[in-house]
């Protein structure tokens, strides 16, 4: 066990590495994956840092408990009318479409990699959803805007499809070891887990955001606590109860945060933060698992299944799944390009490892590397991608603090800037002095490099830039009271 | 922020040709469009014109900063300029104007617009810079001038 002291120590200098590796490659749009993996790589026992780092349980602990957390931020700002009406074809990418993907991998795998049939299917069954944080981070990052539902359907997809491939993983490993069960008993298991975790994930969210809103406790610190307690519970429970821990989480954050809730703007930031901080310490932990120069070992037969997922077994279930919908081709291609993996694999992969099964390295190793390669050339090309294929939007503006607005046409009363001239009469007045007429407001005064926040007691200055919220009809009486100059001298 | 960020030394144009209001409005706008930094002139243009309608940017001492708001504009821009002869620009002092320092604002974007130009207009103002920019030869002696005095005022 190694002292507290040195823990924090260690764990404070990768975060702080890793803000700096954010900060320094920010325009570069590198997947927030693979630099965090690359920082446990590098602190890991093959990099310079040294830190050996070899226990599987406690990376796939710390795992499940980051996934959940990003699950419940990811469910809580996606915002329900956005994704209802793709919520058909998500669930039906994130249920058949994940089965199709983990079949066509395993016959792949079966056939260049040379592992027995249960073992090639496992592996498909690891790899078989898409992740959930790498996809957040790619389209909610700056680089790319994309058109229609597609960004919906891509994180209601991501967010949902976990459970699948975990109760797939379980299925597979349960048979590799013997203990597994008539068909009927696996159809019943995943009715269960898929029931139960809905249930709890539906039930909580509506039981929280009910709560909060009673809580009326005078320290308001504590609504993000009693929240991230909530997240934890909704794993905890539907798992107890034999459910999906992942469904339930992800369940809980949508119904939460698309409830009418108290406090929403700060708990958004709150979980926010937090999901950052949990891609940080699960990918660095991850990182640290894997050892670099075993992943060179599984070079071919990694690049040949990576290959297969990226260029047949995801576009198959994909085109498969969305036959139905009458989305273009160009959308079903994007769809397919965004299947980025991520740690939701790497995490399964452990699994294989605690339960000693042979080929487990093997699984895991191979595993890793096409997370890799995914997030490398799927996660990076997707603005790329997207523009190629048409079907970006517009970038939007980014928004600057203290306010952005998007002037509503029509309406009868505007926001304007006005300038104060040098030798304005109105520089030494205060705000109340300027006799602005009562149903015009002065919003936000720029001045010198920066902003004030104006009382009616600011005193204006030459060259101040006044951001005044007017009726039109009373604008030229600002204006004129602007306009009187001192007298000369 | 700073004015090396919305200013670059292509979009200063010494001497402006203009000689009327709208004249070199136009001129700075097409600067601007020329630089890549204006996807719909017109557009630009328009926006300009129509503040000017509200008041004039001619806020004093020879200097205007005339600015708009417009979708075509991708990030924020500046375009500067002095005229050959100082131009009657409506100001408030009833001085002709000489010094033109345009702002073009993406249009969903507003505090910053409103910081840019407190900031120009603040700097603008500073004891001797009129003459200095007056006098700078080039679109490097300007950047240098404004750089100075940004510093100066930093302090």
């Amino acid at each position: 066990m190694i002292a507290i002291e040195h823990l924090l120590l260690m764990g404070a200098m990768l975060i702080l590495v890793s803000i700096a590796v954010a900060k320094a490659t920010d325009n570069l749009g590198v997947p927030t994956l693979l630099l965090f993996i690359g920082v446990g790589m590098l602190a890991g026992s093959e990099g310079p840092g040294g830190i050996a780092f070899d226990n599987a349980a406690l990376a796939q602990a710390l795992g499940i408990a980051a996934l959940s957390l990003i699950l419940f931020a990811g469910g809580m700002s996606t915002g329900w009318p956005a994704v209802r009406p793709v919520a058909g074809p998500a669930a039906a990418l994130a249920t058949a479409g994940v089965l199709l993907t983990a079949l066509a991998i395993g016959a792949v795998t079966y056939l260049v990699a040379g592992m027995p049939l249960l073992e090639s299917l496992l592996l498909g069954a690891i790899i078989s959803s898409t992740d959930a944080a790498a996809v957040f981070a790619v389209l909610r990052s700056r680089h790319v805007s994309l058109r229609g539902r597609l960004r919906p359907l891509l994180e209601l997809e991501s967010g949902s499809n976990d459970p699948m491939a975990v109760l797939l993983t379980l299925c597979l490993l349960q048979a590799i070891t013997g203990s597994g069960q008539t068909p009927a008993g696996y159809a019943l298991f995943f009715v269960r887990q898929l029931g139960i975790g809905a249930a709890v994930g539906l039930a909580l969210g509506r039981a929280m955001a009910f709560t909060i809103n009673k809580l009326r406790y005078s320290h308001q610190g504590v609504y993000p606590v009693f929240v991230l307690a909530g997240a934890c519970l909704s794993y905890g429970l539907a798992a107890v109860l034999g459910g999906s821990g992942f469904l339930a989480v992800y369940l809980a954050g949508i119904v939460f945060g698309n409830g009418d809730v108290v406090q929403k703007k700060s708990l958004l930031r709150f979980f926010d933060s937090l999901a950052w901080l949990s891609q940080v310490a699960m990918f660095i932990a991850l990182g640290l698992l894997v050892y670099p120069s075993h992943l060179a070992q599984v070079l071919v037969p990694g690049l040949a299944v990576s290959l297969a997922l990226v260029f047949l077994a995801r576009p198959l279930s994909v085109f498969a799944i969305l036959s139905f919908t009458g989305m273009a081709w160009r959308e079903k291609l994007l769809v397919s390009w965004v299947g980025l993996r991520g740690a939701v694999p790497i995490v399964l992969a452990t699994f294989p490892m605690l339960a000693g099964i042979g080929h487990a390295e093997t699984i895991f190793n191979l595993v890793f590397f096409i997370v890799l390669t995914s997030a490398l050339v799927q996660g990076w090309s997707v603005p790329l991608v997207a523009r190629l294929l048409r079907v970006d939007a517009p970038l939007p503006a980014r928004c600057v603090c203290p306010m952005e607005f998007e002037p509503a046409p029509g309406g009868d009363t505007e926001l304007v800037d006005l300038t104060v001239p040098y030798r304005s009469q109105a520089a030494g007045k205060t705000v109340v002095e300027l006799g602005i007429p009562d149903d015009c407001l002065v919003t936000l005064i720029g001045r010198g490099n920066g902003y004030l926040v104006p009382s009616g007691g600011t005193v204006i200055e030459e060259g101040d830039t006044l951001l005044i919220l007017a009726a039109k009809a009373r604008l030229p009486e600002i204006v004129a009271q602007l306009s009187k100059l001192k007298p000369e001298g | 922020m700073k004015i090396e960020d919305i200013l670059r030394p292509e979009c200063v144009k010494l001497p402006l040709a203009g000689a009327t209001k709208e004249e070199i409005i136009r001129e700075l706008v097409e600067t601007l469009a020329a630089a890549g930094l204006a996807d719909d002139p017109g557009e630009l243009l328009g926006s300009a014109l129509e503040r000017e309608g509200l008041m004039s940017t001619g806020i004093g001492k020879g200097v205007a900063i005339p600015h708009g708001r417009a979708r075509g504009v991708k990030r924020m821009a500046a375009a500067f300029g002095i005229a050959r002869e100082p131009v009657d620009f409506g100001s408030l002092d009833g001085l002709p104007v000489q010094i033109f320092f345009f702002i073009a604002t993406p249009a969903s974007i507003v505090s910053d617009h409103v910081r840019a130009l407190a900031l120009v207009s603040r700097i603008l103002n500073r004891e001797g810079i009129r003459e200095q920019l007056l006098r700078a030869p080039d679109a490097a002696a300007t950047m240098t001038v404004l750089s100075q005095v940004e510093r100066a005022e930093a302090r």
